[in-house]
């Protein structure tokens, strides 16, 4: 239920040993996908559907996917009482899927794999029982976005940059879409995209290959219909430059936020562009020579934090996402202009080789010292499903990360210089426009 | 489809259970002194692939009265500024490159450390954080920068209906020591906060007489040790702190309704009083709160969310505000007209479980999740040091439950629920708070608009 982005790149726990340990299993069932990836740091092991379809491909009323997520996860669980006290589970929706979860030991994996298969079925609940879930929604809302006083900024901001619709879609909906959904509507998304081939399976844990595969055979072969892969929805853009003001009585903070959509001159594979954009963003982020935070923050007390982030939206498209806030003394437009001239200045000068090396390197070495690799394995593979790729062993994505060239991220920087769609916003701007 | 996300699971471990560092073969842990006489507590662990040291600073600042602020500009300041001859952005992008891992954690009693490297990288970091202890350069515009935004922050988050009801209680429960306002720290204490206040601060805060480390890592003990006197080698003399005296402390058995008319959603917060933390492993505690709302059929969530269909979930935890200090809370969001029944269920199923105890079903469940966690973390540096260092600041014996799994794979669910009944308090003596736009949503003992006008709720 956990309303998460996923992201690559974070808690990083790896081990440098060389064994291969990511099974690609798909040939032995009907899913889309499936994979186990062998790991005994843990006596359990965790199972993971995801359905490939999120709030940003989804149409109709905001928010469905995750009210859908709700009813179907209650309809898969709410039918086993045995051991359910034992039972760790979890569902979420994110933008590019949604991703059931179980847990438990070896012995448990078939109960577990075949709960997981009535994700398929369309939820049999009461209705009233479908009409009050409406209310937990709110009540989960109310508990993650009612006092954030970023909200409505956030979503004026994300409709100016990718509205209507895709991602400027909200995942939980709005308070009063919540109480309003449909039920039938509802069931109606679960048959379109709840389907074995718009689903992908991910088990990590301590079992055998050759036991998963089984198990997955067993529980994920047999349907009648796998259904199609909805088609999601294309979108474009046009180069423009849009200003907006926000006024956020709520909190103290000047901020100034940006956002940049930017076309690719040829297209790359999702999971290297993801790759390229994260290391740049590192790159922006660091204190060394070649970054924004460094002449921003720390040599010119312009702005007293600084964000830099790029989402990647298809092989042809990311967007720049920047914000700052200024420090004392500094307005909003000195801050604007500064940060403008040190992209320039990047885009021109290019990145310095020990930088490009340092962040490389602490990259590469984060995973040479971890304790544990299991976290840092699962969220690789969850990010490759929703790239729509196979699921690579660390040793690989080690490989990939050494492969990474400066000049692949300066001709990112220098796109980045260049024409797109801009959304800049102010929030509490105290200077004369 | 539950609520709580446990991805902190192993450093809330670590702190309950103290020295509890699971490990199916006892690790040996080495008490070693270094060349300039700093104590310390090693378990060397070869296979393991990063060094993690831990350390804290004892310190009775609060209860003398001193300006709350200052540990918490002060750390970040420390941590964010530059020391020794690097500046802000060098010594960031030199602990950068050595992917190194550090925190600087200001609370009541102890100013904690962290520092977790690889061994190749040890050195450079030991040098580093050497640099952030004993020189930091305090520097006068990153002291006006980090006052600011910490300024910014408290501003945005005192308006919050959760903080708004952690300060009730800690107002109501802990009036009128003055530690209280560590707890809850009041904007104006942070807009008269001085730099030389905290440089005063880190003078009389960071010094061997309070110092307390604990490491663990592949490094054979020799090495080690000429790390922690690289580290901490250059810290003045200073004299000892005692620990500080009990406070009396009594919970107020009151409902209070905190009336926020602006905010269009409800928050009950409930908190009694635990006992202070004893010399034993505290992992009893866990097992309680983990029945309690450790997913959707957890007695609270079976009770609020599943059966009065009033909330999306309920929290229960401990609040360790100090070893002194401590709070069993249950927090949640209600739907504002099912308020009081939610009461009435949340009463139920919390006094089911202090009155009956853990059935052999959750008892056994609840074990085996624990289990889980603690043979993953067995073996790891920063969860084997955070523990000894925990073990060490309240006063357990360091090796005390070093044979954890073995401990709790034997341990009762009659030893469980005896600990349950002898240190849960009763529901009725525990202070409710109920955060509403709804003035009328219960019957209260009494309605406050702000959580500082809490003293006619004592009458």
């Amino acid at each position: 239920m956990r309303l998460i982005q996923l992201i690559l790149c974070f808690t990083a726990l790896f081990c440098a040993k060389a064994a291969a340990t990511v099974n690609d299993i798909s040939g032995s069932g009907q899913l889309s996908g499936a994979w186990f990836i062998e790991n005994d740091e843990m006596d359990r092991v965790d199972a993971y559907l995801i359905v490939r379809t999120g709030e940003f491909e989804a149409e109709g009323t905001e928010g469905l996917s995750h009210y859908l997520e709700h009813l179907v996860w209650q309809h898969a669980i709410g039918l086993e009482s045995e051991g359910k006290l034992a039972r760790d589970t979890n569902a979420f929706t994110s933008g590019h899927s949604v991703t059931y979860f179980l847990a438990g030991d070896a012995a448990e994996l078939n109960n577990n794999l075949r709960i997981l298969s009535r994700v398929f079925e369309s939820p049999r609940l009461p209705e009233k029982f479908m009409l009050e879930e409406r209310k937990i929604v709110h009540q989960e809302y109310q508990l993650r976005f009612t006092e954030w006083p970023w909200l409505d900024a956030s979503n004026k901001f994300e409709n100016a940059l990718y509205g209507p619709g895709f991602r400027a879609r909200s995942i939980i909906g709005s308070p009063d879409e919540i109480l309003r959904f449909d039920p039938r509507e509802a069931i109606a998304l679960h048959a379109k995209t709840h389907v074995p081939a718009n689903a992908a399976l991910l088990v990590i844990g301590k079992a055998t290959p050759a036991n998963v595969r089984d198990l997955y055979a067993r529980n994920f072969k047999s349907f009648a219909s796998v259904g199609e892969r909805p088609a999601p929805p294309r979108y474009g853009f046009q180069e423009n430059h849009q200003l907006l003001v926000a006024a956020i009585e709520k909190i103290p903070i000047q901020r100034f936020i940006y956002a940049k959509r930017l076309r690719l001159p040829y297209p790359v594979p999702l999971a290297r562009l993801t790759l390229l954009t994260n290391t740049l963003s590192d790159i922006l982020m660091s204190t060394r020579k070649g970054s924004l935070a460094k002449p921003m923050q720390y040599d010119s007390f312009t702005a007293s934090w600084v964000d830099a982030a790029f989402d990647v939206v298809s092989e042809n498209e990311i967007t720049l996402r920047f914000s700052a806030e200024p420090d004392i003394g500094v307005s909003l437009n000195h801050l604007q202009a500064k940060f403008e001239s040190e992209m320039a200045a990047l885009a021109e000068e290019g990145i310095p080789l020990p930088t490009f090396s340092k962040i490389v390197g602490q990259s590469r070495k984060q995973l040479q010292t971890l304790e544990l690799k299991r976290a840092r394995q699962l969220s690789l593979a969850l990010s490759r499903i929703n790239l729509e790729m196979s699921p690579v062993d660390l040793e690989q994505f080690d490989q990939e990360l050494a492969s990474i060239t400066r000049k692949e991220l300066e001709d990112i920087l220098r796109v980045a210089s260049g024409p797109g769609k801009v959304i800049v916003m102010y929030a509490n701007r105290k200077e004369t426009q | 489809m539950k609520l709580p996300a446990r991805s902190l699971v192993l450093w809330v471990l670590s702190a309950l259970l103290g020295s509890a560092t699971a490990n199916e073969m006892p690790v040996k842990v080495l008490d070693l002194t270094t060349s300039s006489g700093i104590s310390y507590s090693y378990v060397e662990l070869p296979e393991a692939k990063s060094v993690s040291i831990f350390a804290a600073w004892r310190t009775n600042w609060p209860e003398n009265g001193r300006q709350p602020a200052a540990p918490y500009v002060g750390t970040e300041l420390m941590f964010s500024g530059g020391a020794g001859e690097r500046d802000a952005a060098t010594i960031g992008a030199d602990f950068q490159a050595i992917d190194g891992k550090a925190e600087l954690i200001p609370a009541p009693h102890f100013i904690r450390a962290y520092l977790g490297v690889g061994p190749d990288d040890i050195d450079e970091a030991a040098g580093i954080a050497s640099d952030v202890i004993t020189a930091p350069m305090l520097d006068a515009r990153w002291f006006a920068r980090i006052k600011t935004t910490q300024a910014s922050n408290l501003q945005q988050n005192l308006g919050m209906q959760s903080n708004l009801a952690s300060r009730l209680i800690h107002n109501m429960v802990f009036s009128p020591a003055p530690i209280v306002g560590t707890f809850s720290l009041a904007p104006e204490k942070l807009s008269t906060l001085d730099l030389d206040t905290v440089r005063i601060w880190q003078q009389e805060t960071f010094h061997r007489g309070n110092l307390s480390v604990a490491a663990a890592g592949p490094l054979p003990a020799a090495r080690m040790t000429e790390v922690i006197e690289q580290m901490f080698g250059k810290l003045p003399s200073g004299p000892a702190v005692a620990k500080a005296a009990s406070v009396a402390a009594t919970t107020p058995a009151k409902l209070v309704l905190l009336h926020t008319p602006t905010v269009g959603k409800s928050v009950v917060s409930i908190a009694g009083r635990l006992p202070a933390l004893r010399a034993e492993p505290e992992i009893e505690v866990f097992f309680a709160t983990m029945a309690l709302s450790d997913g959707e059929s957890s007695r609270l969530n079976a009770a609020v969310r599943g059966d009065l269909r009033a909330s999306y979930g309920m929290q229960a935890g401990v609040s360790n505000l100090t070893h002194e200090h401590r709070l069993l809370m249950f927090e949640g969001e209600i739907e504002g007209p099912k308020i009081k029944p939610a009461l009435t269920a949340i009463r139920n199923a919390y006094e089911n479980l202090r009155l009956n105890g853990l059935t052999q079903e959750e008892f056994e469940a609840i074990r085996g999740k624990i289990l889980t966690y603690i043979r993953a973390a067995r073996n790891q540096p920063d969860f084997i040091a955070s523990s000894m260092l925990e073990a060490k600041l309240s006063g357990m014996p360091i090796t005390k439950g070093l044979n954890l799994l073995d401990n709790i794979s034997a341990m009762t669910r009659d030893h469980v629920n005896r600990r349950i009944a002898r240190d849960f308090p009763a529901f009725d003596a525990m202070v409710k708070i109920v955060v509403t736009p709804d003035e009328k949503a219960v019957t209260a003992d009494c309605v406050v608009q702000d959580p500082d006008a809490f003293q006619p709720c004592l009458k």
